[in-house]
């Protein structure tokens, strides 16, 4: 039942589901570092819920419940199983448990290459515009690194960043369904060294380069599936990550993209400006907020 | 009688970053920035003390009025109290 080798987050997958965004490995790939398994049917949870057994992380959902471990997903659909749903399932909740037990920080962010090399993740709220900015920069020749979930690890002076490259899900018009954009021909691109980390929320964070403490308190915000670090007991792993993370990448703020034309042309030149002259502000008040 | 003790809340890890101080909550996940001045309130709370004793570790590290400092403080402590960073033992 094995679709075959893929390649995403950084790592050589072995899949018995089609991963959306996941591309093709290189001709030396290694041993798969994650295998993806179908297992037998079962009647699955009606809510949807993470939980931890042992050292494991459990997705229900009524689609089907998804054991991770740092090696291996187990899968266990309800009948009539729906590969559909549970591939984009796959990808929203279960990679992402996987990558925080490989001790990865995992952050809510599409992330691109620019043309001249620059690497950017940009985070935000849901709805500020990230996924439509990353898909307006590639069609303007930037490379995609990932969209929606993000794995950074911290080397050496570094962030690398990985995510699923090969496409991202959009909406052709508000309100109609999500369909994945594949991106053709694509091969590995492995991880990258990010560059910056770019907010768009105009109404949260002004335009302009912030502090080291504020690029913390945005990538706390931004984590993706934060439920999943606290019940593993990673708090103090998942802090001392933001901040090797916030002290090697600059911050700034892009303002809103509500995806107009015109919007994403200002912040695609806003990025080009920003990326080249970043500034640190200090934070305002006595004690900045807690979040959560 | 004696002034109240204030003591810090042991679910909070922290770490520095800048001229800053940021803690995690390993219970809940939240999470705070503190400040330089807040920075030095959380330290004299290493072992609990009271509030006279935490604004003479404040005055002597800055440059600051007793009434000024006396008003901080007290705000400080109750906006820890606020987030469970510190409680009064």
């Amino acid at each position: 039942m094995e679709i075959g080798a893929q390649f995403g987050f950084g790592l050589e997958l072995a899949s018995d589901l089609w991963i959306p965004g996941a591309v093709a490995p290189a001709p030396d790939s290694k041993a798969p570092a994650l295998r993806i398994a179908i297992a037998a049917a079962q009647s699955n949870s009606p809510d949807a819920r993470f939980d931890r057994e042992g050292e494991a992380i459990v997705y229900s959902h009524p689609a089907g419940s998804f054991r991770c471990h740092p090696d291996r997903i187990e899968i266990a659909p309800s009948e009539p199983a729906d590969l559909e749903d549970l591939a984009v399932l796959l990808i929203a909740n279960a990679l992402p448990a996987v990558l925080w037990l490989r001790g990865a920080f995992v952050l809510h962010a599409a992330c691109v290459r620019l043309p001249d090399g620059l690497t950017i993740a940009i985070a935000g709220p849901s709805g500020a515009g990230k996924s439509r900015l990353a898909a307006s920069l590639v069609e303007a020749g930037a490379e995609l690194i990932g969209d929606d979930s993000l794995a950074l690890m911290v080397s050496g002076d570094d962030v690398l960043a990985a995510g699923l490259p090969g496409g991202w899900f959009s909406r052709s018009e508000e309100g109609s369904p999500r369909q994945f954009v594949r991106i053709p021909g694509k091969a590995t691109s492995g991880m990258a060294r990010l560059d910056l980390l770019a907010i768009l929320d105009g109404e949260q964070l002004a335009a302009g380069g912030h502090s080291p403490i504020t690029a913390f308190e945005l990538l706390m915000q931004n984590r993706h599936r934060p439920q999943i670090p606290l019940l593993l007991g990673l708090q103090r792993q998942v802090l001392a990550h933001a901040v090797q993370i916030a002290r090697r990448l600059p911050l700034v703020g892009l303002g809103a993209c509500r995806g107009s034309i015109e919007d994403l042309a200002a912040t695609r030149t806003a990025l080009g400006h920003l990326a080249r002259s970043v500034r640190y502000a200090r934070p305002p008040g006595l004690m900045g907020s807690a979040g959560e | 009688m004696g002034e109240q003790l204030w003591k810090r809340s042991d679910d909070w890890v922290g770490s520095e970053i800048e001229d800053a101080f940021v803690m995690v909550n390993i219970e809940s996940g939240k999470y705070v920035a503190l400040n330089i001045t807040a920075t030095t309130v959380w330290e004299a709370m290493e072992t609990p003390v009271d509030q006279p004793a935490i604004e003479r570790a404040l005055r002597e590290a800055y440059s600051v009025s007793p009434e000024d400092c006396h008003r901080s403080v007290t705000a400080l402590l109750a906006q820890m109290q606020d987030l469970q960073l510190a409680s009064q033992a």
